[in-house]
């Protein structure tokens, strides 16, 4: 018994030693990594220092050139957004881990249903994509608990990188062009065929909507000047899906952009990318458009 | 309750401290571990641990009837006996798995030829286990009505043997003399099974969560999509299903295998090394090995005798229709009928040219490795199992034929690849197939380690097995391919 | 027929049908102590001592061998 016990004493003390070290290894080719997901997870939680930030869905990474702003506001701006239908748990840890090292100005937020509703496509789930920043702030490791693998990443620095090895060597190898400063451009033009409104039929999550209240209330306290934006679809819902967002808008007097149903976008396929996706001309007019809205 | 969770991880903890601090009273442990198996397969299937129980009963009771009836030198009436067991167990398999699908077949039929039959499905659920443990509670009769084996005095032994959690989900399938030989002695803590057993299971982790696992999100996305997915996806992700199969099936009974070692118990083995084998009868002596063992012994062997007269053709009826039951037993479809068969034609060439009755052998070359022929030969047979698992991989014929539709149509069409998964998928796959080969072909080499770290070389490689299931695994619970079986 | 005539007889069969020259078999030989003779080359040992001896074994006596010394009380109960 005591052999075995000296054998499994060796072999904890081997895989913490393996562990940490692969771990930091891990941490820094995904520090560098040209692959979109862990150059913008990376760079938004630990290297941004921007004043204006954009934040929020995938429709927030393809539609906001933050080069655009830069020239029309005169301030440092970085797209924090990433794609993956990443929700408000993975938002608010975000924004947790930013402001653990500094306090932006000025941050647009792009609101999408799954971050107020139940939406059974994109859960809690998403703040697992914080795993590599476990540690790093409590908001962070709050929403790390939540998606249920807090102590998991705590125990093993690897396996926050679970399953991300092989795009971790081959990061040098990414698309994203880091000159863009964190928008990805989408090339190309929506095939009109057969596209249909996207409807979101899903109850309103308290848990959900607690959280982008907090993620209100945490900006105010910094006095980060925080808007809440909807960007337009190629087609719309006959329903107000936006309805929670802007009164919860309303009760903390927050600006809340809706271009949902713009009419310079909606209808216009060769502006769009596919039904929720400006391309790169679609996003380069829209960005300008609110480039001035925000001047004022 | 699957092996790979942390409830089991939970469960065997207990288990294990409890059952070694009864290891001086080989009772009271062999209570206890019939108490845990038990619980364990209530928490899978509570409603079936009642007939798991009454089977257990029934076939102790005839066991001591056929031996009392071969004892009185009154051959026919043991007969009888072993007759009755064979029937509940065959009857208990036809009802709960076959039913349904023989019916349907039946009215099917029917109505084809103008006769009106009509078959509610019944809502029957396949207890989970059910195929593993009516065929060992089957052998048990069998094997003493041969005289291979004595009646188990002790029931809670024999209890043991039927319900032995590590093997009763699926497998390997045990057969009584071994495994009542083993529970009928205490089983002392020994920390050299305690490891072995250990690094059993980490190893069949690696290939359930890393390889299997893995593969199964390409191979699955093609398979379910094949309407969609261009001739040369369909075809990879075909010939990617052998290999994802070894990995989940042999990572499972590594499992269960290492699991039963930890409690001192040595049980069958399941899978060694199934591709390196150059003809179709090496290949499933290798491939759920204790699934044929059984097969072989308990339904070939008694048609072969049978048909013995008949010489080479006798044989291969016995082949045909052994087969044939080996790809029922996989479950009620056309689908595994058929690839049960097709297995079997592949037989015959071996047979009719009398090869399948000698050592078949493969030849290295000076530097150890197979010679180019036997390499070749080694493809073919990955190819003919490939085909077959597509047999298999159907879940009807109609999709079978569907998916070769695709297949012949949509020859235009690159080939889909999610790159991330397959580089997952790849970088541990060749740990397996570095593995095997070593294992195969140089089993006295070992990995290079410097000397100082030689003393250390087991602590480290278990280190490195949990970093890489770690870094490789597939954490999203997947449930076993074998279970409902 | 005496037992040991048997045995040679029985021993000249097996060399035959596995094809081993030197083999050699006693009463306590089993299938494991030689190669090739597994439960698939059993029957064609089965079918070729039932020809050389010209009798029939059930199968219940077949699959309850042993080793060859049951092997051989089986064949000299029949001749």
């Amino acid at each position: 018994m005591k052999k075995l016990l000296l054998h499994i004493l060796i072999v904890a003390c081997l895989f913490f030693v393996i562990d940490r070290i692969l771990g930091i290894g891990l941490s820094y080719l995904y520090r560098i990594s040209n692959v979109t997901d862990e150059y913008k997870i990376s760079y938004s939680n630990e290297s941004t220092n921007d004043s204006l930030l954009f934040m929020g869905s995938s429709r927030c990474l393809h539609h906001y050139n933050p080069l655009i702003f830069e020239k029309e506001l005169g301030v440092s701006c970085f797209n924090a957004a990433d794609w993956g239908i990443k929700n408000i748990f993975y938002h608010y840890g975000t924004l947790g881990n930013i402001l653990s090292r500094y306090t932006p100005k000025e941050i647009v937020f792009e609101i999408h249903p799954c971050d107020f509703q139940e939406t059974p496509f994109s859960g809690k789930e998403r703040a697992g994509s914080l795993a590599p920043f476990c540690g790093m702030s409590k908001e962070c490791d709050e929403m790390l608990k939540r998606s249920g693998n807090y102590w998991p990443y705590q125990l093993s620095w690897v396996y926050r990188y679970t399953g991300s090895f092989p795009s971790l060597i081959t990061g040098k190898f990414g698309s994203m062009d880091r000159s863009l400063k964190g928008w990805k451009p989408l090339d190309g033009v929506l095939d009109t065929v057969g596209v249909k409104v996207e409807e979101y039929p899903f109850p309103a999550d308290q848990e959900r909507i607690d959280l982008l209240e907090r993620f209100i209330n945490d900006c105010k306290e910094k006095n980060i000047q925080l808007s809440m934006i909807v960007s337009p679809m190629y087609v719309c819902s006959e329903k107000d899906v936006f309805k929670i967002p802007r009164e919860l808008a309303a009760k903390h007097q927050i600006p809340f952009i809706d271009h949902y149903r713009d009419s310079t976008f909606v209808g216009h396929a060769e502006l769009f990318y596919d039904f929720g996706h400006l391309n790169r001309k679609g996003a380069e007019i829209y960005s300008e458009m609110i480039a001035k809205e925000l001047k004022r | 309750m699957v092996v790979n969770s942390l409830a089991f991880l939970w469960f065997f903890l207990i288990v294990l401290a409890i059952y070694y601090l009864c290891q001086k009273q080989k009772e009271v442990q062999n209570i206890f571990l019939l108490g845990s198996s038990y619980w364990f397969y209530s928490q899978v299937d509570i409603k079936m641990t009642g007939l798991l129980v009454v089977l257990t009963l029934v076939f102790w009771l005839l066991g001591k009837g056929v031996h009392l009836y071969l004892e009185k030198e009154d051959e026919r009436k043991a007969a009888i006996v072993t007759n009755v067991g064979v029937v509940i167990g065959i009857g208990a398999l036809f009802y709960f798995k076959y039913l349904n699908f023989f019916a349907e077949s039946v009215s099917a039929f029917a109505n084809f030829i103008g006769i009106h039959l009509s078959w509610t499905a019944l809502n029957l659920v396949v207890p989970i286990g059910l195929s593993f443990f009516t065929f060992k509670l089957m052998s048990y009769v069998l094997d003493i009505y041969h005289g291979k084996i004595e009646p188990e005095k002790n029931i809670v032994s024999f209890a043991n043997f039927i319900a032995f959690f590590p093997t009763i989900l699926s497998g390997p399938i045990d057969r009584p003399k071994p495994f009542l030989k083993q529970v009928n002695q205490a089983r002392l803590f020994i920390s050299d099974n305690v490891m072995a057993g250990f690094r059993r299971v980490l190893w069949g982790m690696f290939l359930k969560m890393c390889i299997a696992d893995r593969l199964d999100i390409y191979v699955s996305a093609i398979w379910n999509n094949y309407e969609h997915h261009s001739a040369i996806s369909i075809l990879f992700a075909s010939l990617l299903y052998p290999f994802q199969m070894y990995a989940d099936f042999g990572g499972y009974s590594e499992m269960a295998i290492g699991v039963a070692l930890i409690l001192g118990f040595k049980v069958a083995e399941n899978f060694k090394r199934p591709f390196f084998v150059i003809d179709i009868a090496a290949y499933w002596s290798r491939w759920h090995m204790s699934l044929t063992s059984w097969l072989t012994d308990y339904v070939f062997l008694p048609l072969n005798i049978k048909f013995r007269k008949f010489g080479v053709n006798g044989t291969i009826m016995a082949i045909m229709l052994n087969m044939a039951f080996i790809g029922m037993w996989h479950g009620a479809n056309w689908t595994f009928l058929l690839f049960g068969i097709y297995h079997g034609l592949w037989y015959i060439p071996l047979m009719v040219s009398g090869q399948f009755f000698k050592k078949r052998k493969i030849l290295v070359n000076a530097k150890g490795w197979p010679t180019q022929p036997y390499v070749l030969k080694m493809v073919g047979i990955y190819l003919v199992v490939t085909f077959g698992l597509m047999l298999f991989h159907s879940s009807s014929m109609t999709e079978f034929f569907q998916v070769w539709g695709s297949i012949f149509s949509h020859w235009n069409g690159g080939l889909f690849l999610d790159r991330n998964t397959m580089m997952n998928a790849a970088i541990c796959s060749i740990a397996l197939i570095y593995v095997d080969i070593q294992e195969e072909w140089f089993p006295k080499k070992k990995l290079y380690l410097p000397t100082f770290a030689e003393r250390w070389r087991w602590e480290l490689t278990v280190a490195v097995e949990i970093i890489c299931i770690l870094l490789f695994g597939v954490f999203d619970n997947n449930q076993f391919i074998y279970f409902q079986f | 027929m005496e037992r040991n005539d048997i045995l040679k007889r029985v021993e000249e069969i097996f060399r035959e049908e596995l094809e081993i020259e030197d083999l050699e078999l006693n009463d306590e030989t089993t299938a494991e102590d030689v190669d090739g003779w597994d439960s698939l080359s059993h029957i064609q040992l089965v079918a070729a001592m039932e020809g050389a001896f010209g009798i029939e074994f059930s199968s219940r006596e077949i699959l309850s061998w042993n080793n060859v010394g049951d092997l051989i009380d089986s064949i000299q109960k029949k001749v």
